[in-house]
């Protein structure tokens, strides 16, 4: 019977001691919505074109760039602050 | 320790207080006993009881001590955590209104683009110029649709 309670307790002991704590696991926050739309496809020209309509198309086309680069560059800033901000976290 | 977790507080201190206290009271009354009438005889079971709860005592309360540690530790990491979340809203207001704001300036330059186009440089193109031959019209939807290839390389892929 002590032989019992002995080994009872040991094993109990033992167990008691591999426990761990739970880890606190920050979230990943969602970026803006507005950042997070695709860029627009290039306009083309149809065929019969004329300079009037390739400026006015130049003109879209380079819109759609800039937009498209000010998101990315947006996405940029907001990963870099957000490491920053999640990487104090420790 | 997960069992800890449960438990309040004070009630694990009380526990790990008691059994300490009562170790060291049995072990010290371990060596005394014998003077003791009516309870000389217990001696070895008095010194026994009191090692065994002395060492559950000091285990138990370096444990507990251990748990509160982390304890800390986690409420700590929940604070920063809070921290971080309120800062990466105030941030992607932040972003927000700089993309929108992007956005409104870059549609509002286009805009004013195609009236000064419309209005001034129409006006300079004879009507021979006007018309673009379909070369031209040919590279430029090329040149519009560079990515394609890379488009559908990937479309395949998937």
């Amino acid at each position: 019977m002590t032989k019992q309670l002995v080994i009872f307790t040991a094993i109990a002991l033992t167990l008691v001691g591999c426990a761990t704590p739970v880890p606190v696991r920050p979230v990943w926050p969602d970026a803006p919505t507005e950042i997070q739309q695709p860029c627009l496809p290039l306009r083309q020209l149809e065929t019969g074109a004329t300079l009037k309509d390739l400026m006015m198309t130049v003109i879209e086309n380079y819109a759609a760039y800039h937009h498209c680069a000010s998101k990315t560059q947006t996405w940029q800033d907001w990963h870099r602050e957000h490491k920053k901000i999640y990487e104090g976290i420790k | 320790m997960w069992i800890l977790q449960l438990l309040p507080d004070s009630l694990i201190l009380w526990f790990c207080n008691i059994l300490l206290l009562a170790g060291i009271v049995l072990t010290l009354l371990g060596f005394f006993v014998h003077k003791i009438p009516f309870l000389y005889q217990y001696q070895l079971p008095f010194k026994i009881a009191g090692v065994l709860l002395l060492a559950a005592g000091v285990y138990f309360r370096g444990g507990y001590s251990v748990e509160m540690t982390w304890r800390e530790r986690v409420a700590e990491l929940e604070k920063k955590v809070v921290a971080a979340e309120n800062q990466s809203a105030v941030v992607n207001t932040v972003f927000r209104d700089r993309v929108v704001y992007r956005d409104k300036i870059v549609r509002e330059q286009a805009e004013t683009l195609v009236q000064v186009v419309e209005r001034e440089v129409f006006r300079t193109i004879t009507p021979e110029c006007n018309n673009l031959p379909n070369d031209l019209i040919e590279v430029h939807n090329r040149a519009a649709k560079l990515n394609e290839a890379v488009q559908k390389m990937e479309s395949e892929s998937k």
